[in-house]
């Protein structure tokens, strides 16, 4: 591979490099950076433009204030850590080849698009439907009714389409459990993290839209409809029938009492404990979960 | 991972052993199940229904209580944990179920043991005397330490959750590139996961003891001999410092710093940085009082 220089970099940004070109052997963070580094800058402090007069990396993305003041070549963007990964993305990662381990137990029935990745004992059910370029972990359990689309990730340890946890009690207090005869569907994009659940529906459809990400130890229950471009932070618990709207945020270990209506663009603080419907656009935090403030 | 010996052990021996006089007579113990310390006088009714001859490890005697025999100890329960290790306890050979999947650019030290339906990728390596059990996930590049032990379940070096908004407000995931490390005599829970960070590495220090179903994020660091208990949660960016115990179910913002000798309480939501040796407890968690350390009571 040809050495990659600034100026390449610049050129496939389409943005002008400022100062000197250069060789650049590797991405760094600024904390731990030197010559022959791409490193970027999210904003201007004195701390981070002493660190770049210092250090002299070769290339720095960088805000236009910090820009303004230092002598590190550079480029200036207005959001320069995505256009950083971005780069990374491009020059210095390489997407793992598509690749079935033999381990892996795909039962007869279950359909697997093209460029497929599955894991060592990763068990994927005579109903399930996977889309083209889905990327399954290692021990990811998929069973059931459930459909994946394009381009899903789903790490590893999951498990999608267990029975869902309902119960009634009949005439001698002993809890019935309500077969759960339902489906789930995850749309294109959509990121589970490792030793997630999600439960399949009672009658209708447990769904994840497009872009979702949820992140690790995450329990989806069953009938729950997470949004498109929704983010479901670690420990968190979405219990049944819980519709939550497009581009929320749920913070780490918070609670969503079940049936709840949650808009879209919310944001839920830290351990919260969601007890009610919440409006589109609020922040709420606590226990039991209030409003703070509107979204900027 | 333990298992009982089939041993019949003199109650001398353990005096013995422990380097303490027995008072009372000398008795054979037919199981484990026959020493009683002050935690756990629970089990005392049950016992002398059965008719059991007791060996009673304590501070002090008990009054209800005349025990076959007694030996007098200032740290009971420590003591019952060397005497369970040292007489009833054996551990199993070390060794690498057939099942296991575990890639040849894997580095393993001496006496590693590898459970069924284990996963370790490339770019790992792993100290001696380290037990990873049954279903664990190892995704590198990771380097663990000597005589940890990673039990069942537990993923560590996933991807780390990182995810940005572009120009046309779909979510973004960065490549991540850091590394692992986890220091000496680590202890991770069942189900637990920890992930790599974009290019920074996650540290977890000696000694610390992390328990099931914990999540740790990319970028975090925790400083030796801290405890972490279930449920709790820290996100990216968290730096911990030594000696910090955390309650179950606490949750951790991300790009904060905890100070040395902290204790976090149960459910506690810590959204900015703690100062060194206090008690935080609640949502917000807030600061409930100094933090007093054993032999420090009386200042």
């Amino acid at each position: 591979m040809a050495r990659l220089t600034a100026a390449a970099i610049a050129a496939w940004l389409n943005r002008p490099l400022q100062g000197q070109d250069g060789i650049i052997a590797k991405p760094a963070d600024l904390s731990d950076c030197g010559p022959g580094d791409l490193v970027w800058v999210k904003s201007y402090t004195p701390e981070r433009l002493n660190i770049l007069e210092t250090q002299r990396p070769t290339l720095a993305i960088c805000d236009p204030e910090t820009a303004r003041l230092t002598t590190v070549s550079h480029i200036v963007t207005t959001n320069p850590r995505l256009d950083f990964i971005k780069v990374i993305k491009q020059f210095f990662w390489q997407e793992p080849e598509p690749y079935i381990h033999p381990s892996a137990i795909i039962e007869p029935g279950a359909q697997l698009g093209v460029g497929v990745s599955i894991g060592a004992y990763a068990r994927i059910g005579p109903q399930v439907v996977v889309g083209d370029h889905c990327r399954i972990g290692s021990g990811v359990a998929i069973e059931g009714r459930v459909s994946l689309g394009r381009g899903c990730v789903i790490k590893a340890n999951s498990v999608l389409g267990g029975q869902g946890f309902g119960f009634e009690y009949d005439g001698d207090g002993n809890p019935v459990h309500f077969p759960h005869l339902g489906q789930i569907i995850i749309e294109d994009e959509v990121w589970l993290g490792a030793c997630t659940t999600v439960e399949i529906a009672t009658l209708g459809v447990t769904r994840i839209c497009r872009g979702a990400k949820v992140d690790d130890l995450v329990q989806v229950g069953h009938n729950v409809t997470v949004g498109p471009n929704t983010l479901i932070m670690a420990n968190s618990i979405i219990c049944g029938g819980v519709k939550i709207g497009e581009g929320c945020w749920i913070a780490p270990n918070s609670v969503i009492k079940g049936q709840l209506r949650i808009g879209n663009r919310v944001t839920v603080g830290l351990g919260a404990v969601v007890l009610r419907d919440v409006a589109d656009d609020l922040v709420v935090a606590g226990v039991p979960a209030k409003p703070l403030k509107p979204k900027a | 991972m333990y298992r009982i010996k089939k041993f019949d052990v003199h109650a001398s021996e353990i005096a013995e052993f422990l380097n303490k006089k027995l008072q009372g007579e000398d008795f054979v113990l037919k199981s484990p199940r026959s020493l009683l310390t002050p935690a756990s006088l629970d089990r005392l009714p049950r016992l002398q229904q059965n008719g059991e001859k007791i060996l009673l490890i304590a501070d002090k005697p008990l009054p209800e209580l005349v025990p076959a025999g007694y030996i007098a100890s200032e740290r009971p329960e420590l003591d019952l944990a060397y005497v369970l290790r040292e007489f009833f306890a054996t551990l199993p050979i070390h060794r690498i179920h057939p099942t296991a999947v575990i890639s040849e650019e894997a580095s393993l030290g001496r006496n590693v043991m590898v459970g069924a339906h284990t996963v370790i990728g490339p770019e790992i390596t792993i100290g001696d005397n380290t037990r990873i059990f049954n279903n664990v996930v190892l995704h590198g590049p990771i380097s663990i330490g000597k005589s940890c032990v990673i039990k069942d379940g537990a993923v560590v070096g996933s991807e780390g959750w990182s995810f940005f908004k572009d120009e046309d407000g779909n979510l973004f995931h960065p490549p991540q590139l850091g590394r692992i490390i986890i220091a000496d005599r680590v202890w991770i829970g069942a189900n637990s996961t920890i992930e790599r960070a974009m290019l920074d590495d996650t540290v977890i220090g000696t000694d610390v003891k992390i328990d099931d179903l914990v999540h740790i994020g990319g970028n975090s660091a925790i400083g030796s001999q801290s405890e972490i208990t279930a449920g709790a949660v820290i996100a990216s960016n968290v730096k911990i410092g030594v000696r910090v115990r955390i309650a179950p179910n606490a949750v951790l913002r991300e790009n904060i710093t905890v100070g040395d000798d902290v204790l976090i309480g149960q459910g506690a939501v810590v959204i900015e940085s703690l100062a060194p040796g206090g008690v935080y407890v609640g949502s917000p968690a807030r600061f409930l009082r100094k933090l007093v350390k054993k032999g420090e009571e009386n200042e």
